[in-house]
């Protein structure tokens, strides 16, 4: 007959030390991505900051619309199921995250998940 | 007539009361057990790509004469495998994958090509609720010793000694892990006569994690809590996912050699993806690999499951303790969850902590569905992917730390 505290007290030493080898181990991971975060962009992370500055900087307005009209032509062809030959995108601007895109964003992440 | 009452000696009816050993109810019962576990995959849609070739697999193998399983081969601890050649049936060769550890890692390796990192890589803390939602295993292991220490569920069998209940207790806790593969793959090794009631368990508790967890997350949590919206991830350069699977085999691989198998093809099917260079044998990997190592997976360890093995209060006591392993992990995750959101000042949502427990992607969708819930603006699911993949690395490192103990 095993001896109950015995192997009770067994298990409970077993069980401290896997809960505490996975924390190791897992946060040995983390540093080592942390690290590796830090070499992977040393050299490039400045450029990059730059570039993001800049672009904030630059007016939206610069860029070629051709390609956003032409998405937004053929979205409306697709919903009215017509050729996009029949109307023409006059004008368009950003609304600032309203519930339609919020609608839209959902249903695009129900979809795929 | 004769002939006829040859025939009908021959056959599997008559058989099933003839046959020595095993109660004819019991047969019963297992093809019924059988069809209501075809009935679950099919109607209700429980992971059906698994459960649907175990359910079979036991339809199969509990048919008497059958002959596709002979269960007896696999057992005692000298597994004459010349014998199984010669004598074994269509399952028993198929197991042999299962025996020898094959598929868990090769389904691996498929998981690897199909997973992304990056959530992971662009918020490293995440790694940490991969690990907090492991404590189910643990806990459950333990749980699983006190049963077995008071002699309730005939834990290790007749006459076991400590390691035994210690194998059968690891098996059972593995299942919080909540990863098939990694289930199967420490129960092989451990306890091979508990393997189908730990796969049924495990896979039916992974499709029911859209019912187990949210009542946990919400009982734990605050609905201010539940609102946090958490800042952007940072964009993660390619050569950091390049690098990623290669570190994080070195680091586990050298502290935990008997999670080898199992990180080291999840690695290499990451690598295959991210490095781009070799769509073709990423995509064979992730496609026509794993779905043909499904069916010999689901099949076999279906057919593991006998009256004998599978008819026992354990089985019952597996199912229940595998439902406290998924709640206590769900629970260990989303209470790190919230000790991180009190240390970071509010930055973190506690709900991604639940993802911590492997289940990918359902879990980290369980996570974005209840933060939407409270906040309908709320867009949990990038961050909740971060813990869920951690929790895949967390339930393997869990397997190798219980393989390197006990096996």
């Amino acid at each position: 007959m095993l001896d109950k505290n015995e192997l009770i007290m067994e298990g409970l030493a077993y069980t401290v030390m896997g809960i505490a080898i996975v924390f190791m181990i897992l946060v040995i991971i983390m540093l080592v991505i942390k690290a590796m975060a830090l070499f992977s962009s040393d050299n490039s992370d400045k450029g990059k900051k730059e570039e993001a500055v800049k672009a904030q900087e630059a007016p939206a307005e610069k860029k070629d619309n051709n390609a956003i009209i032409a998405i937004i032509t053929a979205a409306i062809a697709a919903i009215l199921g017509k050729s996009a030959t029949g109307f023409r995108i006059r004008s368009y601007r950003k609304i600032q995250d309203g519930e339609w895109n919020k609608a839209g964003r959902r249903e695009v992440l129900d979809n795929r998940i | 007539m004769s002939g006829f009452a040859n025939f009908f000696a021959s056959t599997g009816i008559a058989n099933m009361f003839a046959a020595e050993g095993v109660v004819w109810w019991k047969t019963v019962l297992m093809l019924v057990i059988a069809c209501v576990l075809l009935y679950l995959a099919i109607v209700k849609k429980f992971e059906p790509l698994l459960l649907l070739p175990i359910a079979f697999g036991m339809l199969l193998a509990n048919l008497p004469l059958g002959n596709v399983m002979h269960p007896e081969l696999f057992l005692g601890n000298s597994i004459d495998y010349g014998k199984v050649l010669k004598e074994g049936g269509l399952l028993d060769i198929l197991y042999l994958g299962v025996k020898l550890g094959i598929y868990p890692p090769l389904i691996f390796l498929g998981i690897g090509c199909m997973t992304d990192f990056a959530p992971l890589i662009s918020n490293p803390k995440s790694i940490l609720l991969g690990a907090a939602a492991q404590i189910g295993v643990f806990i459950t292991f333990l749980g699983a010793i006190l049963l077995g220490a008071y002699g309730i569920g005939g834990f290790g069998g007749e006459g076991a000694t400590a390691l035994d209940i210690f194998k059968e207790a690891a098996s059972i806790g593995i299942i919080g892990g909540a990863d098939g593969p990694t289930a199967i793959y420490v129960t092989k090794t451990l306890a091979p006569h508990l393997l189908s009631a730990i796969a049924v368990a495990a896979y039916s508790y992974m499709a029911l994690v859209p019912i187990i967890q949210p009542p946990i997350m919400k009982a734990l949590t605050t609905k201010e809590e539940r609102m946090i919206v958490m800042e952007t991830l940072r964009p993660v350069t390619q050569k950091e996912k390049i690098i990623f699977p290669i570190v994080v085999t070195l680091v586990v691989v050298l502290l935990i050699p008997d999670a080898a198998p199992l990180v080291g093809m999840l690695m290499l099917g990451n690598l295959m993806k991210e490095s781009g260079v070799v769509e073709r044998i990423s995509k064979a990997a992730q496609n026509e690999l794993m779905n043909i190592i499904t069916i010999f997976l689901g099949l076999t360890v279906g057919a593991t499951a006998t009256a004998d093995t599978f008819l026992t209060p354990k089985t019952i006591l597996i199912i229940c303790l595998g439902l406290l392993a998924f709640s206590v992990s769900t629970a260990g995750g989303v209470i790190f969850g919230k000790i991180m959101c009190k240390l970071t000042g509010g930055k973190v949502n506690p709900l991604i902590g639940s993802a911590g427990v492997s289940a990918v992607p359902m879990a980290a969708r369980v996570s974005q569905t209840v933060g939407q819930k409270e906040n309908p603006s709320n867009f949990l699911l990038m961050h909740a992917m971060g813990p869920n993949v951690a929790g895949v690395i967390g339930s393997a490192v869990a397997a190798g730390v219980f393989l390197a103990l006990f096996k």
